[in-house]
Formats: structure tokens, sequence, C-alpha cells
């Protein structure tokens, strides 16, 4: 009878996993971080969606434990082994996937950027060639967020994420350089990407300076910080602006805590990852390597009156 | 050397779960994929053989996929700021992971700390000094000869798997041709009559550790030359792992007893699952629930006392 | 015959608690002395003064003509003296052979590498003599109790002692068991071993003891051949 038992058991687990066996052919890979982050849960939603759409076979690969550079390795290797027409990476950082994707430009496999983890330079340096690369523009959300400020006067300061970090530098960059000439950078310091630094240094700064005008913030986890101090101190007048458009900071801003996010959208950042490498892959020509995905800014009046096109890609 | 049955019945395992797989996608049987799981097992692997000593002297050491990270940046930092020779990050990274998994056997033995609150402190430390040194930051650019060790091969072979061959066979043969191995097993089953006996168990715990770290930084260093990166976050839950394969391969939680090829064999089942449901592009989560599946499925027939059963039904 | 032990006021204070004043007994080669007395009566404290497990605060442990170093395990044992533990101190998990050379494994000369050949041979040889069909490669857990009393006695005969000190060996067996392990002691008396053993099952020291020592409050109270005492003596010497 046991015998009998197993015997079943097996043969009724080898048939279900059958049922939920690959597709024929895969076209295109994805390979995703950790979806347990909001971020790449929506970018993983906004492939899966479009690829449904227009009935392109996909793989996706997601991470079990955030930045396993090594699992994302042999992710990438076992994606290449099914020969896909192209590979779409967010690789959890610069460096991770060079042999697989030497490899794969070996093959004659299409390769595209997700996140802009990995720049034109850095794959010349790699010598990995990248087809082109989906991401949000980070100059432009330091522009956005400068552009946000215009029309005012007074002192400002400025929150960086870590030093070298690609991200941080052009988002910093983008703020100074198209910032008014009505305003003034008291300081620009380091909070490393972190909640409690952040705080910390506005603390610092606010006493210091105590008629600041506006924070500028170069993540939304600093913006938070920054807005824990100031509720603290209960200085809600002063102006602060993150960057992401995570879900705490849309409902900071709905408290109206956090002044404005200036938003990255991965949702559409993963549904153009994919149209964009469907239509390389029937021969359309894609000339700029960086595709920039469209941002948005993101206040109380945006969040109210509902009418722009981007927020539904909001999540 | 003869095989036992639990060894028979781990092979029994892994070929129905390689004959499963197999029948579910065309490309598991490949070449290619087949090296792939070799290689993807070699961490893991080199962790679980130092996983099944530790656990095999009724320790556990927690810190190993930390070290694994300290040892590479720390390495990396001193080759970068000094500018030595690609030896060196070697010789610095082996030396990073014996110096810290003393530390946690001089804590352990002499000190009389349980290993379960010394090697979760190490946990943190170790990963958090990876994370200073590095400034949260991985470093790329390695010497080729670095990357070598992650990604070359010497005839066909990858070099990471002859590493490991290595490795298993030294372990091997230390579990059961040593003192050490002996003395190992004799504490994790009666840790007083050992004592009686006249071994000298403090220092013992203190080589026991400091190869646990070794090893770890040996994975350690195979890992940063196959991301070409020395990376803070590397290992990160890699000891649990590590531990799962051990304990699928055999190895008791209460000491006493431990199998270097069950080890093998239980990181290699954790490979080829791993690989398998990736291959079936398997979402993240329910990888995670397979690992959890297998790990009772496995020991439950691990420990199945197959002949009574036979000669009952 | 030549005195073997001999000891001289041996005198140990814990804590201001004499566990035993001022002890002095000898005993002769291949001799077998038993030790009776109730809880709290010494005679443990007295077995780890010999072996060098504590140390006394007074008096001296003479072997073999030679006083032994005060609280020193390794010189005792050197000197060729072994203790049995009442819960035999085995690894249960390990082979039989790796427990009658646990701490003192053989290797092959100039090499770290264990001589498994030489060592089964050994421990094969040791258990014949002890007259045990014992195989040196089975896994202690899996035999008797009497069998794990008999590795203990062969781990204890592998380095040729002089003496052995066996801690209740018969407490937890049964009548079948004991009888084996007290021809095991036959055995040792054979091969001129002499043996100390401590003991509350009188009727097993009668068997086999040349003498017994009745213990009470740290003191010797009696010190009889056992052709000078009767069972039912010394029954009633323990219950008073």
């Amino acid at each position: 009878m046991m015998k009998i038992t197993i015997f079943l058991f097996f043969l009724f687990s080898s048939s279900f996993l059958q049922g939920c066996s690959e597709k024929k052919s895969n076209n295109i890979a994805v390979l995703i971080n950790d979806v347990s982050n909001p971020y790449w849960q929506t970018f993983y939603e906004g492939v899966k969606e479009t690829a449904g759409e227009i009935n392109q076979d996909i793989d996706i690969y997601t991470l079990r434990h955030a930045m396993d550079a090594e699992a994302q390795l042999n992710q990438c290797e076992i994606a290449l082994l099914k020969k896909p027409k192209a590979l779409i990476f967010a690789a959890v950082n610069g460096v991770n996937l060079r042999p697989c994707l030497r490899k794969a430009n070996q093959q004659g496999v299409l390769l595209v950027d997700a996140d802009g983890n990995i720049s034109q330079a850095l794959a010349k340096e790699l010598g990995v060639s990248v087809a082109f690369s989906v991401a949000s523009n980070n100059y432009d959300l330091g522009t956005y967020a400068a552009q946000y400020l215009e029309g005012r006067s007074g002192k400002v300061l400025v929150l960086e994420g870590l030093s070298g970090s690609q991200p941080n530098i052009l988002r910093v960059k983008g703020f100074k350089e198209n910032l008014s000439d009505s305003m003034k950078i008291i300081a620009s310091q380091p909070a490393d990407w972190d909640r409690l630094k952040a705080s910390n240094i506005t603390n610092a700064i606010l006493s210091a300076h105590p008629d600041l005008l506006a924070i500028f913030a170069a993540n939304d986890m600093m913006a938070l910080g920054a807005v824990e101090t100031l509720r603290a101190v209960e200085r809600k007048d002063i102006i602060v602006i993150g960057i992401d458009g995570v879900a705490d900071a849309v409902q900071s801003i709905e408290r109206d805590d956090l002044t404005a996010s200036i938003a990255q959208l991965p949702y559409l950042m993963g549904r153009e990852a994919v149209l964009k490498t469907d239509k390389y892959l029937s021969g359309e020509e894609i000339y700029d390597f960086n595709q920039y995905v469209p941002i948005i800014t993101l206040d109380k009046e945006v969040l109210q009156s509902r009418d722009n096109q981007l927020l539904k890609h909001l999540r | 050397m003869t095989l036992k049955t639990s060894t028979i019945l781990l092979i029994i395992f892994l070929a129905i779960l390689c004959a499963i797989f197999s029948t579910l996608s065309p490309y598991f049987l490949n070449v290619a994929n087949l090296l792939n799981i070799l290689v993807a097992t070699v961490t893991i692997g080199i962790l679980a053989i130092g996983a099944s000593f530790v656990i095999g002297s009724a320790g556990l050491d927690l810190s190993v996929g930390s070290i694994m990270a300290l040892s590479a940046t720390t390495a990396m930092a001193i080759a970068t700021s000094m500018n030595a020779p690609w030896f060196m990050i070697i010789v610095v990274c082996l030396a990073t992971g014996l110096l810290v998994g003393a530390i946690n056997g001089g804590l352990i033995g002499f000190r009389h700390i349980p290993a379960f609150i010394v090697t979760l402190a190490m946990l943190s430390i170790a990963r958090g000094l990876a994370l200073l040194i590095s400034n949260g930051r991985p470093t790329y650019g390695l010497p080729e000869n670095i990357i070598f060790i992650g990604q070359g091969s010497i005839f066909g072979v990858p070099v990471p798997v002859l590493i490991f061959l290595i490795v298993c066979l030294f372990a091997y043969f230390l579990l059961s041709h040593t003192r050490f191995g002996w003395h190992t097993l004799a504490i994790g089953d009666n840790e007083e009559a050992s004592k009686n006996a006249g071994i000298k168990v403090n220092w013992h715990k203190v080589k026991l550790y400091a190869f646990s770290g070794f090893l770890a930084a040996l994975a350690g260093l195979i890992f940063m030359g196959r991301v070409n990166a020395s990376d803070p976050t590397a290992g990160t839950m890699y000891e649990l792992t590590a531990i799962t394969a051990a304990i699928i391969g055999g190895t008791s939680l209460f000491g006493g007893k431990a199998s270097v090829v069950g080890a093998v064999l239980g990181a290699l089942i954790m490979g080829v699952l791993q690989n398998g449901l990736n291959l079936m592009s398997v979402p993240a989560y329910y990888q995670q629930l397979a690992v959890g599946g297998v790990l009772i499925l496995a020991v439950s027939f691990n420990s199945f006392d197959f002949k009574t059963w036979w000669h009952k039904s | 015959m030549t005195e073997l032990l001999e000891i001289q006021n041996l005198q140990k204070n814990y804590r201001g608690i004499h566990a035993i004043k001022d002890i002095s007994f000898k005993m002769k080669e291949a001799s077998v002395v038993g030790i009776v007395g109730g809880n709290g009566a010494g005679k443990s404290t007295l077995m780890k003064c010999i072996t060098g497990a504590e140390r006394q605060d007074n008096g001296i442990v003479i072997f073999e003509g030679k006083e032994l170093t005060v609280g020193n395990p390794t010189h005792s044992r050197q000197s060729g003296i072994e203790m049995i533990y009442q819960d035999l101190n085995l690894c249960a998990q390990q082979t039989v052979l790796a427990n009658i050379f646990l701490g003192r494994e053989t290797q092959k000369s100039g090499l770290p590498i264990l001589d498994y050949e030489s060592m089964k041979n050994k421990a094969s040889e040791i258990l014949k003599a002890l007259n045990s069909d014992i195989n040196p490669t089975a896994i202690v857990e899996k035999l008797s109790g009497g069998q794990q009393q008999a590795v203990a006695i062969a781990r204890a005969m592998t380095f040729n002692p002089k003496l052995i000190i066996m801690d209740e060996p018969t407490a937890a067996l049964g009548v079948k068991e004991v009888k084996k392990v007290l021809s095991l002691v036959e055995n040792l008396k054979k091969q001129r071993v002499a043996v100390i053993i401590i003991s509350h099952r009188l009727v097993d020291l009668f068997e086999t003891a040349d003498r017994i020592i009745f213990m009470k409050h740290g003191k010797i109270e009696k010190d009889k051949s056992v052709s000078d005492i009767s069972l039912k003596q010394l029954t009633e010497l323990l219950v008073s």
C-alpha cells in the first residue's frame, strides 16, 4: 500500500510540475532584482502585463534576496541556455553580470539595460556591447526638482546620496545647474541615502540657518528623514523635495508633510523596456543609447487633480 | 570505501530530482547547464562542508556569509590602497577569514559563550565591517588572475569546480583520517568525555571555527572572481543555505555525526533545485517554498528506514 | 607481593566541609578492592584525588613507590592509573575503536594521518583479551549496556594500566550483563591489573573483590578481607 502511495505521489508531483512548465520559444529574458522591493515589484508588473499585451513570450527571473549578485549571475547563465533573442537586465550592481553578458554578445543576444546600472561608458569598460538603456534620466530628476523652486528666493539645503554613486552625482548636478539665481545653496552634504543621517544633518543646518526656505534630497528616504526633523521642530513651512515617488513619499505628500517628489515610473520603465526591445527585434532602429522613461513631479495638487496621464503608471 | 545507506538514498533523491527536471525542461540535461549547476553549487558547497564540520561538533557558524564579504572587501581594500600584487589579494582574503573564524572559536572555546550567540554577533559585525571598508559599494576591476579563479577553466573544467573538488577531497580526508576530524565528532558527541580523554577542547574549537572561516573566505574569493567585484553584500543569507545543505546531507544538528559526501550531495540538491526552478521560470517566491519543502522531504527521505519498510509492505 | 598504591593521610575540604578526613590505605598489585558507603561518604572525592582530577588539601598518593603530582590527571594517567566513570564517558555515535583510542589515536609514523589498521588490530586484540566479541568498527550506541562497559574497560586497558578505578560499573545493568562485567573484572585480575570498584551492589562486590572498604562521613569505618566479613554484616553497616 505504502509503495503505491509513494509512486502516486511522484506521478502526481511530476504531472503537476509539467503543468507549470515553460512555453516553447522564449524570445526575451528579463533579469530583475528582489521583488519584495515595491520599486521592482512595480517594474515586474510593467514587464509582465506589457508582454501579455503584445503576445511576447517572456522569461522573468527575480531574486530571492536583495542584491544577490551571484544568484543573478547564475540566472543569467540559465537564461542564455534557452537562447533568447534579447536579454533585458536590471543588474544588482554594475559588474556582476560581466562574464554572462560577454557570452551573450558572442551568442548574438541583444542586450538591453534597464534602470541604468550599466552606462554606455561602463559597458565599454567591461567590454560588453549593450544596445540601449531604458532608465529615468537622473539629471532630469534633479532639474525637475530645481524647476519646482522657480520663482522663489531663499536658502536651500542639498542632501546628497552616497558619494560616488552615479545616480546621485547626476541628480545633484541637474539640481544645481538648473537652480534659479535667486536661490542660494547654503550646504550640500552627503547623507548616504540614509533617513537618520538626513534627519541629523537637517537638524544641524536648521539651527545655523533658521531662515531656510527649502531642502532638496536626492532620494525620498532622505527627504522623509528631513521631514521628521521639521515636524519635531514645528517648521512645516519649509519646502522639502525628494526623488523617486515611493509609496511612503506619496502618503507623506497627502499628509502635507513632504512638499513634492520627482517620481520615477518603474511600471513604465518595465513597459518601455519590453516594447522597445520588441520593436528593435522586429527591425526598427533605436539610435540613442539612453532611452529615457518619462518622470513626473508629484505634489498635493497633482495628486488631487488626477489629470496627468502619467499618474496611471504610479503604483 | 563503502557507501552508507544514507548516502545512497541521497543519490537516489538527487537522481529523482534530476529526472523530474529533465522531463520538464529540455535544457536541463544540456552539458552547459550541468556545468552551470556545478559552478553555481561551488560557493554553497564549500560553506556546507564547513557547516558539516562545525555542526558535527555540536556547534554552529552563522557568520560564514558575512565572513565571505568581509574577506573579499578587506583583500580588495588592501590591494587597491597599497597597489599589492594579485596573490596578496588571495593571501589577505584567506587570512582574514582564518582570523575572524579564530576569534569566533576563541570566544566559544575559552570564554564559553554559546556558538549561536558568538557567530550571530559576528554575522552582524563582519557584515558591518565589510560595508564600512567598502563604503557600501562593490569595488570592481580585479586583476585577471583573480577573475581566472572565478571564471577561468582548465581543460574545459571551470576553475571553481576544480577548487571545489580539491576542497572536497581534503575535507573528506580531514574528517575521516585525521585526529582533527575524529576529535571534532567526538566533541560533538560527548564534550565531557572528550575533555576527560585529554582532548584540548577549547583549542580544538579555535581551530575548528578558523577552518570554517577559512572556507568562507575561499568561497568569498571564488565569488569575487565570478562577479569580478568585491561586494560587501556578498553571501547574504548564504549561511542558512549552507546549513540546509549540510543537514540534508545527514549532519546531525545535535553533533557527533557529519559527512562531507553528504554535505556535497546536499549542496548539489540545492543547486539542482535552484537551477531547475529557474529554468522553468518559477518566480522567486515559489522557489522559497520549494527549498523549504525539499529540506523536509530530503531529511525525512534520508532518515527513512528503507529495509524495514521493504520487508513490511 | 609489593604494594601498588599507598595513600597517606589524605584530606580534602570543600568550602569548609570535610569531604574526606585523614584517609590512609594500601593496595597490592593485581588485587581487587571494593569501596562501599552511602551518599556523601567521600568515595568519589577519594577517587578524584587518586586520578588527579581533584587536588587534595593534605596527604600524598604513592603509586609504585613514587609520589604522584597533586592534581595532575596526565601524570596519574601516565603512571598507569585509569578511571572508568559511571556514565562511561563514551561517544555514543562513534565507533568502538574511535572510543578506545579517543584522545590517543595512533598516527602513521611521522605523518598527521591516522593509522586505522593498526588501531583496529590493537582494539581487536584488547577486546579478545577481555573475552569480548565486540566488532571494533561497531557504533557504540548500538551495543548493550554490558558491551559498552566492555568498551570503556578496553579503553582503560589500551595503554597498559596498573590500576583501573571503576565507578558503579554494574549500576545500570541487567542480571546477565552484570555477570559479563564481573567476568571482565576477573579477566583484568588475570592480566595482573589491580581494580578499585565503587559500588552499592554489595553482592557484586562479594563476587569479585578481595577486600572491602566501608566509608562513612569521609572516613574509613571498616577495612576487611571478604573472608572476614559477611554480606549480612556489611548490609547492616550500610543501613545503620
